[in-house]
């Protein structure tokens, strides 16, 4: 195949057309419109068109993306009535016989997307660590000795809002895309060019991300550089601070959309592609998990949406959602007031804490599945384990006020979201009844993935309890804004969703990649994960506890003790971190070479060979019994069988 | 073992690109050096000079202040800016301020600065007079020390209204008066300990004036350390 | 190798690390509250808080200390060596154990709740009529003090012991948050409303008031001072601030809501 053939169109094209698209966007606005003159020392330079050219920049460099990838073009041939791709048209757009190209390009199998989130969102990972490294350098010592204070926020911001993103995507997007359809017994995603598109979304909305840092340096009108508002952009200080805050709500709101086609496509996909015999109750663990995620974030990302499209509206174009003040206080500006600022508080934590839940719930499924495997027995209560995650999923739409308990925000509510808050973790501690049920009596193997399923346990049930102490108000009062608080999510979020995540890598890679990841390494770096994490993060708990706020570059000196033992303990998670990458990278160049169920697991995606064929299945198979039945024997090729009437897998 | 070094190798690799990010924001930021005044023995005078931007690009101003004809690296110089942001002063001496301002007048959000606290006497020293409160409509910036990090140091509050020049004022090519108005205070500190010193006026940008210069490290803000 | 476990052994040990963990509790918490390990507490609202987290630390030491022990005992007594090569009971759950379960965790959030509702109920209660009222206006990146009912603005915070306060919070540019760590006040300063907070100050001494909701470049700067002295010194510094105050100050703080409700008192 010529090289145009294999480059055009691909992410490469694509991230021509976004060059372009960038440049055209942005000096249009700059030059044409605003007629900006970059010389510096001339006192009338105006910044007046900086935002508005760099959002058109931004949004015809989305919109280049997209074209150069071609992701339009089966769209436009559909609705100029041409014909409509055939069979080999889609099995070419799925990547078959393509070689590695099919990795850089707008790809429907949903494997090669599975292994594209994998990639992308591990380098996402890695910057955001990049972000808590800078974080604990500067609070290893008291005062603002690395950075400057308005550089440490802007670390915070990136870093918190990056995490976030990651997160969001770092289960459903490699295994909910990879597995999940084979899990189910299906030959692909319900919309496999959503599918792909999901991925292209998040892959701009970094491209996005990546200007913040640089955005308003220099300039003398701009409010300074970068963001330093906190993940949580609240529209008070959001519609203050550097224009970076642009490049932010338009990086989150083409994630959310990635999330959320990801979302649709996943419960569309489980409804409606199942193989005959899979009903719901013989579904894994992990796709209920990845399915209560879907919910949550197909329904809550747009609350997140709408505060940020306020956002951006109130600086640039002067409305005033976020000021209730009148115009004479700001006259300068021309607001004109009568807005709320607590309506950005409401907007964004009905949408936030939804979006927690959303975080850790495949991991909920994961773990709950793969100690199964590792245990040999069943599930300790599968409708126990259904009723936990989905109870998750209500009440988390009923809570999200407990972050508001002292903002004077409606007081006579709080009583209600202290009882929702406690009430959520009656079905938290369920997944916890089915994990420590299933563990008991079993044949437990400690592998890797194993060990990061008891991480999980410790970890998820000290954030979880400290959670409950954030739950009570007069508790609150004095521990809501300080260092308790992050120490807890840090605990729930990184002890549940990543541990979640490490050991699903661990535990897919022999499918996913054919090799299986080196045990010695693995252990080397879950050991070091584990008491570098827990050393931060305790540290922190206890400077909390003394009085320290969050998101401060300087501290008084009465915490410095507790600040030192927690950077040095970050540095050696994030070392152990990078172990984890390294062994990532190692073992899928050299690792030992797989065999198709190297766990003995009884769940569909490891009745296939490794690697999967094109169409997953020759023939669908037809599921007689649930996926934790151990007792039934193995087929005469040595894998256990699941009640599979398998047919001969297509090379 | 092969595999043990590109783990140690890897770490290496990595290490040295967060320690490099680390070193690059700190090299592209904008860290002004420590100004400590030498004492006497009737204290220790500080001197700071108020911009309305950076002397360095106005030649004429440079001719006859060549202190300020080199302009600092990494440096906005369209944003307002007080000369010396890291202040260093001895414990228990006597401080007597001269801020020399060369900006034009801005209204306060909180009026509740236009009386100056915490200086000697209750009084500053306008241009030769002695004022216990300004006019609003006269103030350009403030000069206030504030803020305790810990228990473990004592409380330092001054609070001084920085008087403006008028509009009717002569001023050079670029804009910068040729006369200053200075207004002069003395206080005396305490136990050592470090504070933050702060302009509440909003002369910077953004929907309440607060951004920009007054929201960046080291032009409207900075630190006031006693030793 | 795989021994079938009993149920006696963690359970015992359940038991007997919990309480040795409460104990242990017990005879630490006074001694790390001196060390510095949480502000030295000077209200009725501080007091009240610490005893509720006290008393949840009591109830969730059983929880922490359940599930630990439980993981635990089957990591190592049902652990096998390698690849297993028999599986385990094929137990699809216990629908007794999970009524248990449910009827427990019920139980333990009514408690918790219940609590936290006393807890509430102090937190809400109104102003008494001896209440010292202050105004306290956030802006970037100070407090200010006003006490409404003497017309004396501050930077400084004067408490008198052992009488009610009724803070009213408001901010006059974005989001911040007033804390007194060791009063346990804590209200957010939300720019165009008031936020109140009624407490006691039960102990004389200095204390610190922190920002706690990040508010631009000085948020970690953003402390004031707080003195909570006796009565008469309190009066001898309200004399003092009047006498020098000129008639002008009082009305130069901005107070927000004059701008929000028009002349029937209505918002605007």
């Amino acid at each position: 195949m010529s090289w145009t053939r294999k480059l055009v169109p691909s992410y490469f094209s694509g991230a021509v057309l976004a060059a372009i698209g960038f440049i055209v966007g942005s000096q249009y606005v700059w030059r044409v419109i605003g007629g900006v003159n970059w010389d510096l020392n001339d006192p009338g330079a105006s910044g007046n068109f900086l935002e508005q050219g760099f959002l058109a920049g931004f949004v015809l460099m989305t919109l280049g993306w997209l074209i150069g990838i071609g992701a339009f073009k089966y769209p436009f041939t559909w609705m100029l009535g041409l014909k409509d791709p055939d069979h080999n048209e889609e099995l070419r757009l799925a990547g078959k016989d393509a070689g590695i190209i099919r990795y850089f390009r707008f790809t429907t199998d949903h494997k090669v997307v599975g292994i594209q989130y994998l990639v992308v969102t591990m380098i996402m990972l890695a910057f955001g660590g990049l972000g808590a490294m800078l974080i604990r350098t500067e609070l290893m010592f008291p005062g603002a000795w690395a950075f400057p204070k308005e550089t440490y926020n802007t670390i915070v911001t990136m870093h918190g809002m990056l995490m976030i993103l990651t997160i969001i995507s770092f289960f459903v997007g490699p295994f909910g895309n990879f597995v999940i359809p084979i899990m189910i017994g299906a030959r692909d995603m319900a919309f496999p060019r959503l599918n792909a598109l999901s991925i292209a979304f998040l892959i701009i909305a970094m491209a996005v991300y990546a200007f913040i840092p640089f955005m308003g340096i220099g300039d003398p009108l701009t409010t300074g550089a970068g963001v330093q508002t906190g993940w949580t952009v609240y529209g008070t200080l959001a519609d203050q601070t550097g224009i970076g805050v642009d490049a932010l709500a338009l990086a989150v709101i083409l994630a959310g959309v990635s999330s959320q086609m990801g979302a649709v496509n996943l419960i569309t996909t489980v409804i409606a592609m199942r193989a005959p015999g899979m009903s719901y109750t013989r579904m894994p663990m992990t796709v209920w998990g990845s399915i209560g995620a879907s919910i949550l974030s197909a329904l809550g990302t747009a609350s997140l949406t709408v505060d940020l499209v306020m956002i951006v509206m109130d600086r640039v174009f002067r409305t005033s959602f976020f000021f209730a003040a009148t115009a004479g206080d700001f006259a300068n500006n021309g607001y004109i007031g009568g807005g709320s600022a607590w309506l950005t508080q409401n907007l964004f934590w009905f949408f936030g804490h939804p979006e927690v839940y959303l975080l850790v719930l495949p991991a909920f499924g994961f773990v709950m599945d793969v100690t199964s495997v590792f245990a040999r027995k069943p599930l300790f209560g599968y409708k126990t384990a259904i009723l936990g995650l989905m109870g998750v999923v209500v009440l988390s739409f009923l809570v999200w006020m407990h972050h508001e308990f002292v903002s004077g925000f409606l007081p006579e509510l709080r009583g209600f979201y202290m009882a929702s808050t406690e009430l959520i973790s009656v079905p938290t501690g369920l997944i916890f009844l089915v994990l420590l049920g299933t563990m008991w009596r079993g044949r437990i193997w400690m592998t890797v993935t194993m060990g990061f399923v008891f991480a999980f346990t410790w970890s998820f049930l000290i954030g979880g309890i400290t959670g409950i102490y954030l739950s009570d108000v007069p508790a609150d009062v004095q521990l809501h804004g300080g260092m308790f608080v992050t120490a807890h999510f840090h605990y729930t979020i990184v002890g549940g969703a990543l541990m979640g995540f490490l050991g699903a890598v661990y535990y897919w890679f022999p499918k996913m990649t054919g090799r299986m990841m080196d045990e010695k390494i693995g252990w080397i770096s879950f050991w070091g994960i584990q008491i570098g994490f827990n050393g931060t993060f305790l540290a922190m708990f206890y400077v909390g506890l003394q009085g320290m706020p969050r998101r401060v570059a300087d501290y008084s000196p009465l915490f410095a003790g507790g600040n030192l033992v927690a950077s040095i303990s970050a540095f050696v998670l994030g070392a152990s971190v990078i172990l984890y990458f390294y062994n990532v990278i190692y073992s899928w160049k050299a690792g030992p070479i797989a065999e198709a169920n190297p766990w003995g697991a009884k769940t569909l995606e490891w009745t296939t060979p490794t690697p999967v064929p094109l169409e997953n299945f020759g023939e669908i198979p037809v599921v007689t019994s649930g996926p934790y039945n151990y007792a039934e024997p193995a087929t005469p090729s040595g894998v256990p069988a699941r009640g599979v009437e398998a047919g001969p897998a297509i090379g | 073992m092969r595999k043990y070094l590109g783990m140690v190798g890897f770490l290496v690799v990595v290490a040295a690109i967060v320690v490099g990010v680390a070193f690059a924001l700190n090299a592209f930021a904008f860290i002004p050096a420590p100004y400590a005044p030498a004492a006497s023995s009737g204290g220790v005078t500080v001197k700071e000079d108020v911009f309305p931007f950076a002397p360095c690009t106005d030649p004429d101003f440079t001719k006859t202040h060549p202190e300020y004809a080199q302009c600092r690296p990494n440096y906005n110089s369209q944003y307002v800016l007080y000369s010396e942001p890291e202040i260093v002063v001895p414990a228990h001496t006597k401080v007597t301020m001269v801020i020399n301002n060369y900006d034009s007048t801005s209204a306060l959000v909180n009026n509740y600065f236009l009386k100056p606290q915490g200086v000697d006497g209750g009084v500053i020293n306008v241009d030769g007079q002695q004022m216990d409160t300004i006019d609003p409509t006269v103030v350009s910036h403030t000069f206030v020390i504030h803020g305790i990090v810990s228990q473990q140091q004592p409380w330092l509050y001054v609070g001084v209204p920085i008087t403006g020049v008028p509009d009717s004022a002569k001023t050079d090519d670029a804009g910068m008066p040729d006369q200053p108005v200075v207004t002069t205070f003395t206080f005396t500190t305490g136990a050592p300990g470090t504070y933050a010193w702060q302009c509440f006026v909003p002369c910077g940008v953004g929907f309440n004036g607060f951004g920009g210069p007054m929201g960046t490290d080291g032009y409207m803000n900075g630190t006031f350390t006693v030793k | 190798m795989n021994s079938r476990g009993n149920l006696r052994t963690p359970i015992i040990l359940w038991v007997v690390i919990s309480i040795l963990l409460a104990a242990l509790y017990y005879f630490l918490a006074p001694v790390l509250a001196q060390a510095g390990a949480i502000p030295p507490l000077a209200s009725d609202v501080a007091d009240n808080a610490y005893q509720i987290m006290a008393i949840f630390t009591y109830l969730s030491i059983p929880v922490f200390v359940g599930v630990v022990v439980f993981a635990a005992y089957s990591l190592f007594t049902f652990r096998s060596r390698g690849r297993p090569t028999d599986i385990g009971p094929q137990i699809y759950g216990n629908t007794r154990l999970l009524g248990w379960w449910l009827a427990a965790s019920f139980v333990l959030i009514t408690v918790l709740y219940v609590i936290g509702f006393n807890g509430l109920a102090q937190l809400e209660a109104a102003a008494p009529a001896s209440a010292l009222h202050v105004r306290v206006t956030a802006q970037q990146w100070i407090f200010n003090y006003t006490y409404t009912d003497y017309n004396i603005s501050s930077s400084t915070l004067y408490l008198v012991e052992n009488q009610p306060v009724e803070f009213t919070v408001t901010s006059l540019d974005v989001h911040h948050s007033f804390w007194i760590p060791e009063m346990g006040v804590k209200a957010d300063a939300v720019p165009g409303e008031l936020n109140t907070f009624v407490a006691t100050p039960n102990k004389l001494g200095h204390y610190t008031v922190r920002c706690m909701e990040l508010c631009g470049v000085l948020h970690s700067d953003m402390n004031t001072n707080v003195v909570v002295e006796t009565s008469s010194q309190f009066g001898t510094w309200i004399s003092q601030q009047m006498s020098v105050r000129p008639a002008s100050l009082f009305a130069a703080v901005q107070l927000p809501e004059a701008a929000l409700l028009d002349a029937s008192g209505k918002r605007s």
